[in-house]
């Protein structure tokens, strides 16, 4: 049977303020859905802070990403990648693709590995006691 | 590779999303403010980041023209802007990236430890290290190792040292310069690519280093130091700091 309901369109009245936020640079574009935009982060490696709220929709290990709070309980400060908030408490949380990570993040397992021989430096009496 | 070792204050890490007014290929490299006629930040040089808003530390390309997809050509790349993020860099033996630090072999025995004769070679001549005085020799392998010492070049010939190592030096101990101290005399460069610390003794005195020594990372050869050691650098000129070098 046709459908006889009418379809009712209720247009968004951008006003030119909005379209001149929409322009400046703040993370998500109006129009974009978060998934989507995480998504195409992802396929670019790119760095991704989510807040409290979005955090929990973003499987990091099936992307491929490394989280810092998960493995250095380190929290984030800046704009969440999907809705724009500013991080201000203990609830944000940066991704970083496991390929860009080595480049610009040291674990706390590699500094310490790197540490390795510094301990002689550290304490001198250490070599005696050996 | 320049990574984020910690912040210094002991803060959270705070991470901004930055137009770029270039290509910035590599992550872990710094970047600086935009200038004028530039559309967003850009990259540091290798002696030098003055107004620097930090490192990047994913990649991000620098478009000019509309795109085939109707995609936004602005791009922006992540950078962590803390002033007092400090930053571990490995020490590299030469401009590019990825080169072994240059092991000394001493040449002539001390066995009061306050004397260094480095050569390239074992039983070759003398490298006069006396371009990188007041910087740091590195006991790489020998009696000594592990521990590192301010150099006092007396001549081309050999190093003199204030602070005697606690052992005899002997001959074929190994050595590393590390020309670079902390938060002070600094012979040394990022690489040409921005993402090590060129620690090659040839390189000239960094006139201009707006990137300072917080410590030094300095592995023996008990743990492959030649390609595994490292310096945390601070930004001493920050865009963000309020605080700008003369």
């Amino acid at each position: 049977m046709k459908s006889t309901s009418p379809n009712i369109l209720t247009p968004q009245q951008w006003t030119a303020l909005d379209r001149m936020k929409a322009m400046a640079f703040g993370g998500r574009k109006r129009g974009t859905l978060g998934g989507s935009l995480v998504s195409d982060m992802v396929s670019l490696q790119k760095t991704l802070i989510l807040c409290g709220n979005c955090q929990g929709k973003f499987d990091y290990r099936r992307s491929g990403y490394y989280s810092v709070y998960r493995y250095e309980h380190q929290p984030v400060l800046g704009p969440c990648d999907v809705c724009r908030t500013q991080i201000t408490g203990n609830d944000g949380r940066l991704f970083l693709h496991e390929e860009v990570r080595p480049e610009a993040w040291a674990t706390p397992d590699e500094q310490k590995q790197r540490r390795a021989t510094q301990r002689q430096v550290a304490d001198p009496q250490y070599r005696r006691r050996r | 590779m320049s990574q984020l070792a910690y912040i210094h204050s002991g803060s959270k890490t705070r991470v901004q999303k930055m137009r770029v007014g270039i290509s910035v290929t590599t992550p872990g490299v710094p970047v600086i403010g935009a200038t004028a006629d530039n559309e967003g930040v850009l990259l540091g040089t290798t002696t030098t980041s003055a107004d620097a808003v930090g490192m990047a530390i994913d990649t991000a390309t620098y478009n000019t023209g509309q795109q085939t997809d109707s995609s936004d050509p602005s791009q922006t790349v992540s950078v962590v802007t803390n002033a007092d993020a400090v930053w571990q860099c490995r020490l590299s033996g030469a401009a590019t990236s990825g080169s072994a630090l240059i092991p000394y072999f001493n040449t002539a025995a001390s066995a009061t430890g306050v004397l260094v004769t480095p050569s390239a070679t074992s039983g070759g001549s003398t490298v006069d290290m006396s371009a990188v005085d007041d910087t740091v020799i590195f006991c790489y392998s020998g009696a000594n190792a592990g521990l590192y010492r301010r150099m006092e070049p007396a001549d081309a010939t050999d190093v003199n040292l204030t602070q005697a190592f606690p052992f005899a030096i002997a001959v074929d101990d190994l050595f590393i310069v590390c020309p670079i101290t902390e938060g002070a005399v600094q012979f040394s460069t990022f690489t040409t690519t921005l993402d090590e610390y060129d620690a090659l003794v040839a390189t000239a005195l960094n006139t201009t280093p707006t990137w300072r020594a917080v410590e030094l990372v300095l592995n023996d050869i008990g743990n492959n130091g030649l390609l595994n050691s490292y310096v945390n650098l601070i930004c001493a000129d920050h865009a963000f700091a309020g605080s700008a070098l003369a």
